[in-house]
């Protein structure tokens, strides 16, 4: 189970990392600003599935539960990103702080991801909503009763690594050229 | 409130009209709304990177597009689709 679990989290970061490069590479042939905040995204996205994975791969619980954290946390950046980039203005900067106050990795990495995914269309909205409810599954698991939180955490982690990869596939695919 | 298009999605549109063939840069002002004098200097920064071509004969001035801009049209089509579906544009 963990080796397939390895395997899908490592084809997400692989994906991740290719449409990041793609658009480096069409902004090094450009010189256009507009593409190097959504490859900043994608870069942390990819970075994020690579903790996913190392996660998984340590037996150390310490070494192990760092990267866990790291995953929703690389996933907030990520995922501010993009709403930099959205926004664009200098309003988004003054309420940066405050969303930096509400650094709860997985409540945030949640609201964020929501948020990128109600202005997404097609099938990006739908993986970015099954992600982001993901994030709020791991956030419930660790505040609910101690036996119920392995149960939750491994569906939450389930649907995350799922939706991640299917976003990362399906996202990749769109730009991919044979 | 109309969102204003990004430097990006110009260059798309740009390469995308002159996909059709040569044109001139006034038509190619209005089929891409933009400023005859902001579509020139465009022009002029996409013509050094060997995207387009000015060519004029007389007062007639005309653009087309090269092989690496039809490259990177291609390219663009792709990336622009994805970062739409993303909402990034």
């Amino acid at each position: 189970m963990s080796i397939l679990l390895i395997i899908i989290e490592i084809v997400g970061f692989l994906s991740f990392l290719y449409i990041a490069l793609k658009l480096l590479i069409t902004y090094r042939k450009l010189m256009v600003q507009d593409l190097l905040l959504p490859s900043t995204s994608f870069i942390f996205l990819s970075i994020s599935q690579l903790c996913a994975t190392l996660s998984i791969i340590y037996n150390d619980i310490r070494i192990s539960t760092s990267f866990y954290t790291a995953t929703a946390s690389l996933a907030i950046v990520a995922f501010l990103v993009m709403i930099i980039q959205k926004q664009h203005s200098e309003e988004m900067y003054i309420f940066t702080p405050y969303i930096a106050l509400l650094m709860i990795p997985d409540v945030v990495a949640g609201i964020l991801s929501t948020y990128i995914a109600i202005q997404a269309s097609g099938y990006t909205k739908i993986l970015l909503l099954i992600l982001s409810s993901s994030y709020y599954l791991r956030a419930v698991s660790v505040v609910v009763g101690v036996e119920i939180t392995p149960l939750l955490l491994l569906i939450a982690e389930l649907v995350r690594s799922i939706s991640a990869v299917a976003l990362a596939i399906y996202s990749s695919a769109k730009v991919f050229k044979l | 409130m109309t969102k204003k298009r990004s430097k990006l999605q110009i260059i798309y549109n740009i390469l995308e009209t002159l996909m059709q063939g040569e044109i001139n840069p006034t038509k190619l002002a209005t089929l891409v709304n933009m400023p005859y004098d902001r579509l020139m200097d465009l022009l002029e920064e996409m013509n050094e990177k060997g995207l387009v071509i000015i060519s004029s004969s007389g007062k007639v001035k005309s653009v087309g597009i090269t092989s690496k801009g039809v490259e990177l049209y291609e390219e663009l089509k792709k990336v622009v689709e994805l970062l739409d579906e993303y909402g990034l544009l």
